[in-house]
């Protein structure tokens, strides 16, 4: 079934495939859909604190573009994908010292009705950002915020092209951390 | 932040090559961990004089397998559940394996000994010393194999971090029959069995602390 709430297996496949080759578009999209079907397994799986849904979005999202290295594309991308959520629903009910079980679901529940309507996280990106190291900050700000290229970006900020790329990810890590200890 | 703005900022970097993981840095680090263990062993506990001599028998080369293979067994679960999409399918009852058929055989070799001999195929001249001496030798292991899998993303903490030691653990124990002068089978999968099993309890005590991402 195409519509425009669901999305399978081989279409999200498709579009990560396209991704890791460097097609920005693509990745957008799949990021896009999968934040959606992220969204509808997380608020099935915590009702007792809705708030955390859209941080956990976001943390998966972050863990997603940090891990994309480890994704083999002769396994599904939703075993995979799921397989990650799955883990930082556990990882959000250690840190809340929560005895809660993870009910025995398996990577199919991921592919739900798409939630599209996003709630505001309670941590602000833009801000934790400002707490990264200079040189990384400058980086992912000049070029995930500005849109600005690799090269541009080495030439307006006097580093040079592979530091400007050591930055960005080293300043993604950074973030995907400080996400995590603000919300715990 | 709005989803849509981190989205929006994830997505200009499709370009970009993916994070560079050179397979020479695992490699660097076991060699790094096993190179520790070796150095241990030859200056703590000496190179057995009888080495040639008994790596002539054909018992000197089933305990080499048992440990290579438990090892490589270990190597491949641990790639399986650093992987997301491959770990809740990750078989960890072919770790048994080698030790099934190392106890079959030390059972049918027991079976068939006389009453009195078997207490020394059991015990032999070092059961004091054989399981700690793998548990410590395993530390420099221990450490190569917990930086390796920080780079993977694990998303079963515990098992991993079990599998983990005894991977360690396993190794140790390949690295310490360059000393150690013990080959029956009974002793192996005891004395040998609880030396491994310490780093791997270890592992799944600490995995949670250790591995979180």
């Amino acid at each position: 079934v195409s519509n425009a709430n669901f999305s399978s297996e081989p279409e999200l496949k498709a579009l990560f495939i396209k991704a890791n080759e460097g097609h920005n578009a693509s990745y957008n999209s799949f990021l896009l859909k999968v934040s959606g079907l992220l969204r509808g397994y997380f608020r099935k799986r915590l009702q007792s604190v809705p708030f955390e849904v859209e941080d956990l979005v976001q943390e998966v999202l972050m863990a997603i573009h940090n891990q994309r290295h480890t994704y083999n594309p002769d396994y599904p991308v939703t075993a995979w994908l799921y397989g990650i959520a799955r883990y930082k629903v556990i990882d959000l009910y250690r840190r809340q010292n929560r005895a809660e079980h993870i009910d025995i679901d398996d990577a199919e529940d991921l592919l739900g009705f798409e939630e599209r309507e996003a709630q505001d996280a309670q941590h602000d990106v833009s801000a934790l950002v400002e707490q990264l190291p200079a040189k990384q900050r400058e980086a992912i700000e000049r070029v995930k915020l500005e849109g600005l290229s690799i090269a541009e970006a080495a030439a307006a900020s006097g580093q040079s092209e592979s530091l400007i790329k050591v930055n960005i990810h080293r300043g993604l890590k950074k973030l995907a951390e400080l996400m995590k200890s603000q919300s715990s | 932040m709005k989803t849509e703005s981190l989205i929006d900022m994830l997505s200009r970097s499709a370009h970009e090559s993916k994070p560079q993981r050179s397979p020479w840095l695992p490699l660097g680090l076991l060699l790094a961990g096993a190179g520790g263990t070796l150095l241990l062993t030859l200056v703590l506990y000496k190179l057995n004089p009888d080495l040639l001599a008994i790596a002539a028998s054909g018992w000197f080369w089933l305990r080499f397998g048992f440990l290579l293979s438990l090892g490589l067994l270990a190597w491949v679960c641990l790639s399986q559940l650093g992987n997301p999409g491959r770990a809740q399918s990750t078989r960890l009852w072919w770790l048994a394996l080698p030790s099934v058929v190392m106890g079959l055989i030390a059972l049918v070799m027991l079976f068939n000994a006389p009453p009195n001999e078997r207490v020394t195929m059991l015990l032999g001249t070092t059961w004091k010393v054989c399981s700690m001496s793998i548990a410590f030798l395993a530390v420099p292991l221990f450490a190569a194999a917990v930086a390796i899998v920080r780079g993977f993303a694990p998303t079963r903490l515990k098992a991993t971090g079990a599998v983990l030691g005894l991977f360690s653990g396993a190794l140790a124990a390949l690295i310490y029959t360059l000393h150690c002068p013990e080959l029956h089978p009974a002793f192996l999968v005891v004395w040998y069995g609880i030396g491994m099993l310490i780093p791997a309890a270890l592992g799944w005590l600490l995995g949670e602390k250790l591995l979180r991402w």
